[in-house]
């Protein structure tokens, strides 16, 4: 029974439950309901910079142009880069980090460090197992705690823990439903899977249909030597490339794991100048078909923009 | 580094937001920023949102969306038609979410908001145009007009009477020993033909017995196994038998209570507007025939669901139908591309696709290409179309990952049980790669089978198939394997010899025998693992996962931390809803896979929405070594959906 679909509605419950605060309050529910109609949006996050590499903020919406497929779309919602974010850290908790660990949690105390009071953090650490230690949460205490509890020990389901945390982000987003939110991943790892079920194809596949951008920070060793490696661990680091190149993201490789701070300085420099944008496509047809996406910021062709390339019509 | 503006956080343009009624200013949805440009909303477009959430078969969010419509509504006399459309399409929704009192109460009231309401009758199942009626008798009261019936649903049946309700697996779905029993409809031109299937494993014949008489259906007819090619799940919904060569050989099927799925034949149809119930009426049905015909139906499963029997052109023809989906496809291998990069494809009549070796056939593809060239094969996998050269502007181009090959050529080379199976009967040497089982210590051939001179004999088990290793202990230059301990276990072997069969029992001579490692060694050789012999097994991972539920017709996989022993599974999983009563779970089936340590777990039935299905797993499971599980492991999620 599929059918091509322009409006979604996602606020059911919601809606349920202004009506039954209206009969306590004894106002007219017709008085009191809001509706957010959600519709299928194609969401955006977007990095720009100048011609020195530096990041551009104070862009409004005005000043970006959307294009799909060539055709020119109409920017639906615009999320500034000091909006809340929502986003998933994910460590490595491998053995392979043991003799790190005191500079992990350095580093990612480092990201927290620039959090703003609305900003969610999901802290998931990895090994073959993927753990959960603090759910979304906005309290810097909690987290610390988290943190606190990293240990290492055992193989790495890199696969499986960012598939975990695409469907976690996803998930979340659904139950927010707070269009103002930007949303990305952040994976501290090596990318070298070990043990997972989840295969690189099924990651690659989640992260095209994702709202979130995946930042990866290369563990310990230089992974741009890896891609010519020829073995595992070129494959690895081949998946995170593309996952940040599908997903609007990019990769930070520290020379050593002494710069490990620095590269999460850097992540976390980017989440707060990256904007969001959505935008419902003028074409409808959800065919499969894949829709090359171009953002541009008027009038600025000196400015370089990075964002998802593209995405599958009805994934 | 220029500096961030210090504007408002976020802007919404273009949001569909409103207050309706009296209220009709934009208002800011919970946690956005300003509301700009706003469209009209109001109880009719949530009514729109709540039919769209019955066609997506989310039935419970259907039901709030909806509850809150008809909430809305009345009162308001000048939506009298509204009202009633809601209230049909609440009471559809509650139906569905086992509500059949509620539901009658719904149609009641549409009836009565609006007594020459008719619900369309090609948009409602038959179950709601029932149950309608039903309501009707009851509306119908001296100050009433009775309200109109409906006809019959549209002979095109659509199947949705089924979503949500179980269908009984015996009344249609058999086992008497050897022989297994299915009630199904074949495909006709123009109508289903109803008859019965006999699968006889020990005449090794299958069997199609129409019950009617009707002129445009087939008359019955038998056919040894070896003529059956191919049994899988039909694009169009059902399952797809091929039955020697040729376009005529393909038959389809689907189980009686669903054969209105074939009304004025299967032409136009798709397996993805089937509803859950079907679908794993479908599934079972394929696992059950190929367990008959003594043929492995791991194949039946995967993440991308269960892989559709489709001729390569009908891939090309329906991409979009296809497209991130699992297929199994039959044509000529072809190789191309240079010694050191070799590329492969997949010709059909009319159809040119990529193929794409999956971890699981890298070394198999890589070992045969030049013995395949040219030859027919029969790959099992994901079918993608190919973004890269749609980036650059030229034609969509297509490929498929596959985890799975079939081929007369792959079967003297492949794995331990095609290539014991080829080697039957024939004068030259096989390659058989297989895991050491020790002097039969898992009694995986029958303990009286072995020969005189058994002291040197050792069990080679590939899959469910396993062998006798005659003549020559496991011991070369540098290596020997304990015959007499389980330790060794975990050892891959190769061996080249002459297979031969003694009362259903493999045989191999040996000319060469090897340590080596299995063909997914890439993946299971897990530097991670190490140190891990000590530990007892845990679960690792599980799809779904539990946060996300679980729908209908899903399938679960289980994964542990290190490999356990398969044997040992048996008795030792649970199927079950949380609370009581409900479960029938009589046709589920586990399968392990040692190369992801995992667990594929079909329940063999459709799962009711609204309970919390539960795997228990219990430490009778062990590794290996005997080391159990740590503890009873419960994994449960809420199915949602239908």
């Amino acid at each position: 029974m599929r059918r091509m679909r322009r409006v979604r509605m996602a606020v059911g419950a919601v809606t349920a439950a202004v009506v039954a605060t209206a009969l306590l309050a004894g106002v007219s529910a017709q008085q009191r309901i809001r509706q957010a109609v959600i519709f299928d949006m194609v969401r955006l996050s977007a990095v720009v910079t100048d011609s020195d590499g530096l990041y551009v903020s104070g862009l409004d919406t005005a000043d970006f142009q959307v294009f799909e497929d060539g055709v020119e779309q109409q920017i639906q919602i615009f999320n500034a880069p000091d909006s809340p974010i929502t986003f998933a850290v994910l460590v490595d908790g491998s053995v392979s980090i043991a003799s790190r660990l005191p500079t992990v949690r350095l580093s990612v105390r480092e990201l927290l460090r620039n959090l703003g009071p609305r900003d969610a953090v999901q802290m998931v650490q990895f090994n073959e197992r993927v753990s959960v230690l603090e759910s979304f949460s906005t309290r810097r205490d909690a987290l610390e705690a988290a943190i606190d509890s990293f240990s290492a020990a055992g193989g790495t389901a890199v696969l499986n823990a960012v598939y975990r945390g695409l469907r976690e982000i996803e998930a979340r987003a659904r139950e927010e439903r707070d269009e103002s939110r930007r949303r990305a991943v952040v994976l501290l790892s090596d990318g070298v899977d070990s043990s997972s079920l989840i295969s690189e194809d099924v990651v690659l596949s989640e992260a095209r249909r994702s709202r979130a951008s995946v930042y990866s920070v290369g563990l310990g060793q230089n992974l741009s030597a890896r891609l010519t490696a020829g073995a595992r661990g070129a494959r690895g680091a081949a998946l995170l490339e593309e996952l940040g190149r599908t997903t609007g993201g990019r990769v930070i490789v520290p020379a050593s794991a002494d710069e490990l701070q620095a590269a999460f300085a850097q992540v976390a420099e980017e989440l707060r100048h990256q904007y969001g944008l959505a935008y419902v496509s003028d074409n409808v047809r959800r065919d499969g078909r894949w829709r090359r996406i171009e953002l541009r910021v008027r009038n600025r062709p000196d400015l370089s923009v990075r964002h998802r390339e593209g995405y599958y019509a009805g994934s | 580094m220029a500096k961030m503006s210090g504007r408002a956080s976020a802007t919404v343009l273009s949001l569909a937001l409103a207050a309706t009624g009296a209220e009709a200013a934009a208002g800011p949805a919970a946690g956005a920023g300003t509301a700009g440009q706003t469209q009209p909303a109001g109880p009719t477009n949530d009514l729109e949102v709540g039919v769209a959430f019955i066609s997506e078969g989310d039935f419970e969010a259907a039901a709030e969306t909806l509850e809150a419509v008809t909430f809305i509504l009345d009162g308001q006399p000048a939506s009298r038609s509204d009202l009633a459309r809601a209230s049909v399409y609440l009471g559809w929704a509650l139906l569905y979410t086992d509500s059949e009192a509620a539901a009658m109460q719904r149609f009641y009231d549409a009836q009565r908001s609006d007594p020459q309401f008719v619900p369309p009758r090609t948009q409602f199942p038959r179950r709601v145009i029932r149950l309608w009626n039903a309501a009707g008798n009851r509306a119908a009261r001296p100050t009433l007009p009775p309200p109109a019936p409906v006809e019959a649903a549209d002979p095109r049946a659509d199947l949705s009477e089924f979503r949500g309700a179980p269908v009984d697996t015996a009344e249609w779905l058999s086992r008497r020993g050897d022989r297994l029993v299915l009630q199904l409809a074949l495909a006709g031109a123009e109508q289903p033909c109803p008859g019965e299937m006999l699968v006889d494993a020990a005449r090794e014949r299958l069997t199609w017995t129409p019950s009617g008489t009707a002129g445009t259906c087939p008359a019955s007819f038998t056919e040894p196994f070896e003529r059956v090619e191919s049994v899988g799940a039909a694009g169009e919904g059902g399952v797809a038998i091929h039955v020697g060569a040729g376009d005529r050989s393909r038959r389809l099927f689907i189980a009686r209570p669903f054969a209105a799925w074939y009304d004025r034949g299967a032409s136009g149809r798709s397996h993805l507007d089937l509803p859950p119930e079907a679908t794993v009426a479908n599934r079972l049905a394929v696992r059950e025939v190929l367990r008959s015909l003594g043929r492995p139906a791991s194949s039946a499963w995967s993440f991308y669901g269960s892989p559709v029997d489709v001729p390569a052109a009908v891939l090309l023809a329906a991409p979009s139908t296809y497209d991130g989906r699992a297929v199994s496809t039959r044509g000529r291998f072809a190789r191309g591309g240079s010694r050191d990069t070799p590329t492969f494809s997949l010709v059909a009549p009319g159809a040119v696709i990529a193929l794409a070796p999956g971890p699981e056939t890298q070394a198999l593809i890589a070992d045969n290409a030049a013995a395949l060239a040219g030859t027919a094969i029969t790959v099992t996998g994901v079918f993608r179309r190919q973004r890269t050269a749609e980036l650059s502007g030229g034609a969509p181009s297509y490929s498929i990952s596959f985890w799975a090959a079939q081929s007369d050529e792959l079967a003297a080379t492949s794995d331990g049980a095609r290539a014991l199976g080829a080697g039957l009967g024939s004068a030259r040497d096989v390659d058989v790669i297989g895991q050491f089982r020790a002097s039969n210590l898992f009694g995986d051939v029958p303990p009286r089978s072995r020969r005189s001179g058994g002291r040197e004999h050792w069990v080679l088990r590939d899959g469910d198939v396993a062998a006798w290793v005659t003549g020559s202990r496991p011991q070369g230059d540098g290596w020997e394997l304990d015959m007499r301990s389980k330790r060794d276990s975990a050892t891959w072997m190769r061996v080249r010899g002459r297979v031969s069969e003694d009362d259903g029992v493999y045989y191999l001579d040996p000319e060469e025998i090897a340590p080596t490692q299995p063909l997914w060694s890439q993946r299971s050789a897990s530097p991670g693992m190490l140190g891990w012999g000590s530990l007892p097994p845990d679960v690792q991972f599980a799809l779904p996962m539990e946060f996300e539920g679980a729908r209908p017709d899903s399938l679960f996989e289980v994964q542990f931390t290190k490999p356990v022993d398969p044997a040992t599974l048996e008795g030792n999983v649970e199927l079950r809803y949380r609370g009581a009563g409900g479960g029938d779970f009589a046709w589920a089936s586990l399968e392990y896979a040692e190369e992801r340590r995992s667990l594929h777990i079909d329940p063999g039935a459709a799962l009711r929405n609204g309970r919390t299905f539960e795997i228990v797993l219990r430490p009778g499971i062990t590794d290996q070594s005997g080391a159990p599980l740590e503890g009873v492991r419960t994994l449960a999620w809420r199915v949602t959906g239908g």
